[in-house]
């Protein structure tokens, strides 16, 4: 441990906050923060400038720079370069074109100079997050997009993140957790952070997350810089505090505290961020702000895959809070049929008292309700044969067979209308 | 009392070691249930109700007997699957599978696709079997069977797993031997 320790504290030693720019550059997005004050007219136009206090006085990361080796904040980036190169062969990335392809338009369009600094990754993982390294790798977990409901929306979550790369908050982290000699600490859970997670060590990560997460003045500054993101490219600003609504009612449904949103560790109050937010947007409206949600855009890529990311949902087997973002999603109206369904499994597999009755009755409305997923007479038929309607139980098993005639599990289905029809039961 | 430390720290890291040993080709018995035969001898592990058996190591390929799981048990022993599902002695075929399935998923296994579930002979029990492919988070594809049976309410399980790449078929006809040597006792 010592060997690494002091080649660090060497690295530290050495710290500058210089930059190598390269020829041919953009400038900045928003000009540094120093020098922001009259720089862009859309800020002039919103900011709340109580929200943009930087107490670190670094400025923002420039287009196309990566740090001079000499300095600390290279260290940083050679520590989150391993962890880029376990995520780009890790098996949760999702490889889908149409998703990658509108994630990374949106991400370019956002970011603007910087979009080719920006390398996105989606991840298959089932809750609400977006993470950033300092190296500029953004991995977006696919719960996320369960949780937000329109390209505005997205566009909050993600204009945040870049907010962290251009303030270059991790580098502002590392200084501030230096001072407090522990600097250790924060290599070791910054390269925890920064890897890959799967939806089996979430609560770890949680742990983690209050580590090495971003403090809450960075987090206060990049809702800003989202803010900001979200009017400079017209969408509607109010949509940023809708996200965390949404969160807060999720998190709050949840029965048990260490399922709480992992974005809950470290950031400020979620009802604080979105007060804040809202008064920012009214402000921006105030002064003649028009913007669009962009949902239909949303929808004709995620729609096709929220029954995958639902079951991937389920498989965390958090039921209260799934059952709260199927209420979400069925005010929202896309599919009622499918969220009826989940809604049937989320009982049936939870399975405490009266969950049978429920997960039928919710079956049966999906039924009336449109075309649910054919998998649903199996999974009714199971609940017939725990509540012995073995009669019921033939028919659904048969009804399921004969939607997926070629199904996995067609064999073990036939067997079992067989033998009890045998057994006379 | 550095001393102590290192004693301590080394009894701490040998303790969590999983320790293999040569289980000759012949006759095994395996959890107090079935006896199986194997035609080579195989390294062998055992990690509370399961047994670890592999040639090249349990990262290539491996087989594993999972034996008499009880109401309340979890599929993986590994600690960080805190919310991975508990077996229940009710548990019919089709629910055995969602456990397992459900188990992968809260265990670092991202994508499982599971192929030609069936009933199944193990040994003389009534029992299921299927087929499977999955990807880990490392990315590596792999393949994979599974077959499992209930005894007083106890659940058994064999599975048998390996990368897509060479190993899964290396041992294959060897595993296929075995489940063929089922007996039960």
């Amino acid at each position: 441990m010592r060997l690494p320790l002091s080649a660090l504290s060497v690295l530290c030693l050495l710290s500058s906050t210089g930059c190598v720019t390269l020829p041919g550059q953009d400038k900045p997005l928003f000009g540094t923060t120093q020098e922001s004050e009259g720089s862009s007219e859309v800020k002039n136009a919103v900011i709340d400038k109580d929200s943009e206090k930087d107490v670190y006085t670094l400025p923002d990361i420039s287009p196309g720079v990566r740090p001079a080796t000499y300095t600390d904040e290279a260290g940083l980036w050679m520590t989150v370069d391993r962890a880029k190169n376990r995520l780009k062969t890790s098996g949760n990335l999702i490889r889908d074109p149409k998703i990658n392809s509108y994630v990374r338009a949106l991400v370019c369009k956002l970011a603007g100079p910087y979009c080719k600094d920006i390398r996105t990754y989606v991840v298959r993982v089932p809750a609400f997050n977006a993470s950033m390294m300092p190296n500029g790798v953004m991995q977006v977990w696919t719960g996320l997009f369960l949780r937000v409901r329109n390209e505005a929306q997205l566009s909050a979550v993600l204009g945040h993140e870049i907010g962290h790369y251009l303030r270059r908050h991790s580098l502002q982290r590392m200084r501030e957790t230096l001072s407090a000699s522990n600097f250790l600490i924060f290599v070791q859970m910054a390269a925890a952070y920064a890897g890959v997670p799967s939806a089996g060590n979430l609560a770890s990560l949680l742990a983690q997350g209050s580590l090495a997460s971003f403090s809450r003045d960075n987090e206060r500054e990049s809702d800003f810089y989202g803010h900001r993101f979200l009017v400079q490219n017209g969408y509607d600003p109010r949509e940023a505090s809708v996200v965390w609504d949404q969160i807060i009612r999720e998190d709050e449904a949840s029965d048990e505290f260490q399922f709480r949103s992992l974005f809950m560790a470290s950031h400020p109050q979620s009802e604080e961020r979105s007060e804040t937010l809202i008064r920012m947007a009214n402000k921006a409206i105030e002064k003649g702000h028009k913007g669009e949600k962009g949902r239909k855009r949303f929808l004709d890529v995620f729609l096709p895959h929220r029954k995958s990311f639902l079951l991937d949902d389920l498989r965390r087997r958090q039921y209260s809070k799934t059952l709260e973002l199927l209420k979400m999603l069925e005010e929202d109206g896309e599919k009622p049929a499918e969220i009826m369904y989940f809604r049937g499994e989320v009982y049936r597999l939870r399975n405490k008292e009266k969950d049978k009755e429920k997960a039928l009755e919710a079956y049966k409305n999906a039924l009336e309700a449109g075309t649910p997923p054919p998998e649903i007479h199996r999974y009714m038929g199971m609940i017939y044969s725990k509540l012995k309607q073995r009669v019921k139980m033939r028919t659904s098993y048969q009804r399921y067979l004969k939607l997926k005639p070629d199904a996995s599990d067609a064999k073990m289905i036939k067997y079992l209308v067989e033998t009890t029809k045998r057994a006379g039961l | 009392m550095t001393r102590f430390s290192l004693i301590l720290a080394l009894t701490l890291l040998i303790s969590s070691c999983t320790f293999y040993t040569l289980n000759p080709r012949g006759k095994t018995n395996i959890g107090g249930l079935f006896t199986v035969r194997s035609e080579i001898a195989w390294n062998k592990a055992t990690i509370g109700k399961t047994e670890i058996w592999t040639i090249d190591g349990p990262s290539l390929q491996e087989l594993r007997f999972v034996n008499g799981l009880s109401d309340g048990d979890k599929l993986f022993e590994n600690p960080a699957k805190e919310n991975s599902p508990e077996y229940k002695s009710e548990m019919s075929f089709l629910e055995i599978k969602e456990f397992i399935e459900t188990s992968a998923a809260t265990s670092g296994i991202v994508e499982i696709t599971s192929r030609n579930f069936r009933p199944y002979k193990f040994g003389s029990l009534d029992g299921f079997r299927a087929e499977f492919s999955y990807t880990h988070e490392d990315g590596l594809l792999r393949e994979g069977l599974a077959t499992g049976t209930k005894k007083d309410g106890k659940l058994y399980l064999i599975f048998y797993s390996g990368t897509r790449l060479h190993y899964f078929q290396t041992h294959l006809d060897e595993v296929e031997y075995i489940l063929r040597s089922i007996k039960i006792l």
